[in-house]
């Protein structure tokens, strides 16, 4: 860090070397005032000042007298029309002396960076958070807590983020909208806190009546009649009816019979249940789910591997269908079968509907599926020389059942209505304020509520009576409203004129908020009273037990989700297999794999390189990793020289980097830019023209095109190198060696020269040689780089990750004034080995996390 | 205060606009609604093909813009427009209709600014059932901006805050045309317990003011500023509560619309239609999406590396999409043509509509696509002026005054474009 006095070019000379070594980390140490980086200085001297002078002013610009500090929005707007200038190469014009590509390449990066940092500084707010609202996925979850009911979120609007997260008080605004939103949301809360009601009878389908020994052998029988004849007219058809079938419809019949046929002879004689084989043969079992309401339910079936191989176990797929649009519609989850015909088992599966789906459909996936098996592939167990393939193994279904909806919640009513909802008429209003009273102690976070409070809300208890509502209603019309009070609304903090310390309270909520999504339980609770919270140990023991209890999958999930930005993976068009089969465990690998490192308190360092992967059954198989069954994650090792282990190895992070079809190493290297080193390259220049393509080149020759233009290479060099490397994995993150050329350049009749697609893609060799963002470090392919990484830049990831818990955790964007704390909880990381658990629990005893 | 100022005061007040009339003829009060002109304002993602700009000979309508043909004598497309320092290469329509530096406000790392359709809905709209309606296409892709940038509409409010759109066409009919079972008993019970929850939180807040630091006042003046948003509404339900909705001019939508498709931007075109034509609002948003679009080109990529792609195919690709997306435009032209109006003139002539974008293509936000139709203006299919740049802002301020707004000045810019009004 250097320390200067602003203004003053002549001083930067000595200092320039000291800045050369340094990128993108150049900025101010002492003050927020961002000052133009030297380098920049002295180009412009250099460049521009012939022209744009104070006394000649070409084009109204006098760079002369323009600040170099870049503390007001003006100054920044004018520097920034430098910049566009520049990135646009207009300037300096043909006729004039033109700076070499490296130099113009080295002003564009540092004026980019320099206007970034300025606009940070310029956006600081000193690392103060503010009050703020609670989200949708934070409030639905206060009011289930409060209620004990599961809360429907769909009717709340989105929350804006800042920069991915959605806690950040500054970004999350509020409109009469919103309002009304939340209001409706309560209510709809409020009708589900019900005494608790018996529960609902099990309902247990049969799957018999589908099949059956008897009708299988029947129906082959029928239909092998029928095929071989040859004139066939279908048996539940009149002759008139079937001659206007087409023939490729008359092709189905053939599948009866074919489909009757295997089971015929491939599978056990079952007078019960029925065998799902493939989807594509026309197997499921339909679970309507269309007239259950909203919620969680526990689905369990008697269920067994059936036809050859079963000890192999099955996979059974739950595919969820409802008639909106949703980006749920059509998702799969897994379930590992064990059972076999002879010892079947029941297998549970929790499953959630929204109230829009209409069925979830079981189907059966075969480990070692070909990809392209399809109906022709159905014909081939009937030829005399044959392995065992896919469509002689099935899942066999008992019955299935479905039991819910289930609320984890324990519903509040009898505690919310101590004495029942008939009070005699002269007890009613003191009734009513006492069950009040209580319930905003709780809602308002065990703060008292005003008495002024408690006599708004009974006007609401009032005036319901008045307009015939029963005693229940009243109350729960004043409840209501106190969900939507800004008490309950937003995660208040009081403080003072200066940044100080929370007090015991505020540092609880702020706690359970972090970790928990929601409010503090009893235990939290008891160490606001004796205000324990506050001594470092029993705030450590307390994060310790919070990250054990089960509410702290909602931080694993959200951070984990909001820091990788991983939600970006539903907008990836994979192809259907994957999107059905491996994308919901694929989304799930990078948190469980955070989970593992924090329960054991691991170094992090395993997120950019480790000699285990933690992965369920499914993720195992398309890894090709041995000997992994069922649905739980768990570390299994992988051998040293390994594709797999850390983040860059994962398949949802190198499908991200990639448009399902494709990958895009430009995404994939600034991944490894923003979220490995801690370094995110700025958005692209507006305006300046994207790369023109030869449609004969690699994808790696084709942007390394961005070398040849100083206003790409100002940034594309730093980070361009590690999507090389990671051009290894392919768009779903498995290995290659060769990339497919699928265009050619043709020369049209007038000379111009179009891409066309070639029938047969030509393979070429991936280069996947680069250098480390400093533009010196080699490496020659993903594994050198993946080592290099880890042994080089734990600092700059755990940085990163430390801001990522500023922002989810504290709720406001990183301050210059945080610089300290964090080079100091990365520096004790790094001495501790970067340990998962020990660096969330620095960073609760931070001043940072303490204070407001 | 200067007398204009009173004068809307009351106007928005008393809602002097219903009252007025009422002292002449029933049929005066249908030519003066019919003459009052509506706006429309749609914005869409991820910018056009690069063939939008190509033809420098400004005969757009015989090439690349000739689905639009019919409608040649009433719109403008407006060249060499562009917000400058107020536009992002990710962002469609976050500062569309705002032209606002989003970076320019110390200690805010967003901070956006009024859109200009809500300045006509503060001026214009009051009288209306709804102000201004505020729609969008679901964001299909689950994720990101969906290729608008930040925001959930084109409509900002007064203090930057994005507006949350209508994204369901259902919602859209049962707001026009009624539907709820409620009584009105229960109606007027549901306002009154409104009302007096707004008094409360009003209360509750200025005690909870005294406990808090500055910065979060600010954000309390956000809540507060929110209640009287909704107290505003509820003076208008109250108002409104004795009018009868409007008969349905339209089917009932059904349930399963895909986000972006032709589908889609017809029934919302029609459903727009009939909210202007029953007099429901004056003033209207919509923020496409083109999603459906594309699915219907069998593009299953996500829409966003349209705009990456190259070569001889998605430049088809990308001329197809904003083919489909110009017919739905001039359907929607046509339907509101077929109505014909209290004065004599059709729709379309009592309607100022826009459909732009503040991308270009690729990372382009210099001379966004953009088009002026209808409302009488003076057409002239192109305007051009090639020697200089001006501010999106300009069109935006000429739609208001057009309508009738008395703003002499919008987001910077106090130019209009002569040539339309000229």
């Amino acid at each position: 860090m250097m320390l200067r006095s602003p203004h003053a070019i002549g001083l930067w000379l000595p200092s320039l070397l000291v800045c050369g070594s340094l990128f993108w980390t150049w900025k101010t140490a002492a003050s927020s005032t961002v000052e133009i980086h030297p380098r920049v200085q002295t180009f412009v001297g250099q460049y521009c000042l012939d022209c744009h002078s104070a006394e000649k002013e070409k084009g109204d610009l006098n760079l002369e007298d323009l600040s170099f500090a870049l503390d007001d929005t003006s100054t920044a707007q004018y520097w920034q029309d430098v910049l566009d200038v520049l990135n646009l190469g207009e300037m300096p014009p043909e006729n004039k002396p033109q700076p070499t590509l490296e130099e113009m390449t080295q002003v564009l990066e540092d004026l980019t960076h320099s206007l970034l940092d300025a606009r940070k500084a310029m956006a600081d707010t000193g690392g103060r958070p503010v009050s703020r609202r609670l989200n949708r996925r934070e409030y639905s979850r206060f009011v289930g807590d409060l209620l004990g009911v599961d809360v429907d979120e769909n009717l709340l609007p989105d929350d804006d983020t800042y920069e991915g997260f959605d806690t950040v008080g500054a970004s999350l605004s509020l409109t009469g909208f919103h309002i009304d939103r939340y209001l409706q949301t309560a209510r709809d809360a409020l009708t589900k806190l019900q005494p608790e009601q018996p529960a609902s009878p099990i309902e247990r389908t049969d799957v018999t009546h589908r099949g059956g020994a008897r009708r299988i052998e029947e129906a082959y029988q029928k239909y092998k009649q029928l095929y071989e004849s040859g004139e066939i007219a279908h048996p539940d058809l009149d002759a008139e009816t079937y001659r206007r079938i087409t023939p490729t419809n008359r092709r189905t019949y053939k599948q009866h019979y074919l489909t009757a046929k295997n089971l015929y002879h491939n599978f056990e004689k079952f007078d019960e249940g029925w065998v799902i084989i493939d989807p594509r043969a026309g197997h499921s079992v339909v679970i309507d789910m269309a007239d259950k309401p909203a919620g969680r339910y526990l689905l369990r079936t008697r269920i067994a591997a059936a036809g050859k191989n079963q000890e192999k176990g099955r996979y059974l797929g739950l595919q969820r269908r409802s008639e909106s649009e949703d980006a749920l519609n059509g998702t799969m989850a897994y379930s590992h079968v064990r059972g076999t015909m002879a010892a079947p088992e029941i297998l549970e599966i929790p499953i959630e509907t929204h109230g829009f789906d209409t069925n979830f459909v079981m189907r059966c996936r075969q480990p070692e599926e070909p990809e392209s098996a399809d109906f022709e592939d159905y014909i081939r167990p009937f030829q005399p020389t044959r392995k065992i393939t896919w469509y002689e193994q099935g899942v066999w279904v008992d019955w299935v059942e479905v039991i819910g909806p289930i609320s984890p919640n324990k519903n509040r009513y009898a505690e919310i209505f101590p004495q029942g909802t008939t009070p005699t008429a002269s007890e009613a209003d003191a009734y009513a304020q006492s069950i009040l009273q209580r319930f905003g102690q709780r809602a308002f976070r065990g703060q008292a509520p005003d008495p002024a409070d408690i006599s708004s809300t009974l006007q609401f208890y009032h005036l319901a009576e008045e307009n015939g509502r029963d005693f229940e209603s009243a109350v729960k019309e004043a409840m209501a409203y106190m969900m939507i009070s800004p008490r309950f609304l937003y995660a208040i903090e009081p403080g003072g004129e200066k940044i100080t310390q929370l007090d015991a309270r505020g540092l609880a909520n702020r706690l359970a908020l972090f970790l928990w999504s929601g409010v503090p339980d009893a235990a939290l609770l008891a160490t606001v009273s004796d205000r324990s919270i506050l001594s470092d140990e029993v705030l450590t023991a307390q994060v310790d037990r919070m990250l054990k209890h089960p509410r702290a999958e909602a931080f694993y999930d959200n951070f984990m989700d909001q820091w990788l930005s991983l939600h970006e993976i539903e907008s990836v068009a994979f192809p259907e297999e994957y999107k059905k089969v491996t994308l919901a465990s694929a989304k799930r690998e990078p948190v469980e794999t955070y989970k593992y490192l924090m329960r054991e308190n691991l170094s992090l360092i395993n997120l950019i390189r480790s000699d285990f992967v933690v992965v369920n059954a499914l993720l195992a198989e398309f890894y090709g990793l041995p000997d992994v069954i069922g649905n739980d994650y768990r570390p299994v090792p992988v051998p040293g020289d390994s594709i797999r282990g850390g983040l860059l190895g994962m398949t949802a992070i190198l499908g991200m980097g990639g448009d399902g079809e494709k990958s895009l190493p430009i995404k994939r290297g600034a991944f490894v830019a923003a979220k490995i080193i801690d370094r995110h390259p700025p958005s692209p220049p507006p305006n300046v023209p994207l790369i023109k393509v030869d449609g004969r080149q690699s994808t790696r020759a084709l942007f390394e095109a961005h070398s040849d233009k100083a206003s790409c290479a100002s940034c594309h060099q730093r980070f361009d190198s590690f999507g090389f490397a990671l051009e290894s994995f392919d768009e779903l993150g498995l290995w290659r060696d060769t990339e497919l050329l699928r265009w050619k350049t043709v020369v049209n009749n007038d000379g111009t020269e179009k891409l066309v697609k070639l029938k047969e893609p030509t393979a070429v060799p991936i280069e996947t040689h680069g250098v480390l963002e400093d533009g010196k470090t080699p490496f020659a392919n993903y594994h050198e780089m993946v080592e290099l990484l880890s042994a080089q830049k734990g600092d700059q990831f755990t940085t990163g990750m430390v801001k990522g818990l500023i922002k989810y955790g504290i709720g406001r964007p990183v301050s210059f004034t945080d610089t300290e704390m964090i080079e100091q909880l990365v520096s004790e990381s790094a001495q501790n080995d970067y340990r998962a658990r020990d660096l969330v629990k620095a960073f609760v005893l931070s001043r940072a996390f303490r204070s407001k | 205060m200067t007398t204009k100022v009173k004068r809307r005061t009351f106007l928005a007040s008393s809602g002097a606009f219903m009252a007025l009339p009422k002292m002449e003829s029933l049929a005066g009060e249908a030519v003066a609604q019919a003459d009052a002109k509506k706006l429309v304002y749609l914005g869409f993602n991820f910018g056009c093909s690069p063939n939008w700009w190509e033809d420098n000979t400004g005969d757009y309508f015989y090439k690349k813009l000739k689905v639009l043909k019919n409608h040649q004598k009433e719109v403008s497309i407006l060249r060499n427009f562009d917000a400058s320092s107020a536009g992002n290469p990710h962002w469609g329509t976050s500062t569309l209709l705002t032209c606002h530096d989003v970076h320019s406000t110390p200690g805010k790392s967003f901070q956006n600014a009024i859109s200009c359709d809500q300045v006509a809905a503060r001026e214009l709209g009051q009288a209306y059932r709804y102000p201004s309606l505020v729609l969008s296409s679901p964001n299909s892709s689950g994720s990101g901006d969906g290729g608008w940038g930040p925001g959930h509409s084109l409509s900002w409010n007064e203090r930057g805050d994005a507006i949350p759109a209508m994204t369901s066409p259902l919602d859209l009919y049962h707001a026009l045309f009624g539907g709820g079972k409620v009584s009105k008993e229960e109606q007027v019970y549901r306002l009154k317990q409104k009302r007096s929850m707004m008094d409360s939180l009003v209360s509750d807040i200025k005690r909870l003011n005294r406990q808090l630091i500055p910065e979060d006042r600010e954000k309390m003046e956000q809540y507060t500023s929110s209640i009287r948003q909704i107290e505003l509404d509820i003076a208008r339900a109250e108002k409104w509560i004795d009018t009868p909705f409007p008969k349905a001019t339209v089917d009932k939508p059904g349930p399963h619309i895909v986000s972006g498709s032709p589908e889609e931007l017809d029934l919302m075109y029609s459903l727009i239609t009939a909210a202007l034509q029953s007099g429901s609002t004056r003033v209207i948003t919509y923020r496409q999406s083109t999603d459906g679009i594309l699915r219907k080109l069998n593009f299953a990529s996500e829409s966003h590396s349209l705009n990456h792609l190259r070569g001889d195919e998605s430049l088809k690709l990308n001329d197809s999409r904003d083919k489909l997306r110009l017919q739905a435009l001039g359907r929607f032209f046509d339907r509101m043509k077929a109505v014909t109006e209290a004065n004599g003139k059709s729709l379309f002539d009592n309607t100022i509509s826009s459909f732009a974008c503040n991308i270009a293509y690729e990372h382009r936000i210099k001379d966004i696509p953009a088009v002026v139709a209808g409302g009488s203006l003076k057409h002239r299919s192109v305007i051009h002026d090639k020697d200089h740049t001006r501010k999106s802002a300009d069109i935006w301020l000429t739609t208001l005054q057009a309508a009738g707004c008395e703003a002499e000045s919008f987001a910077g810019s106090s130019t209009v474009v002569g040539d339309l009004i000229g």
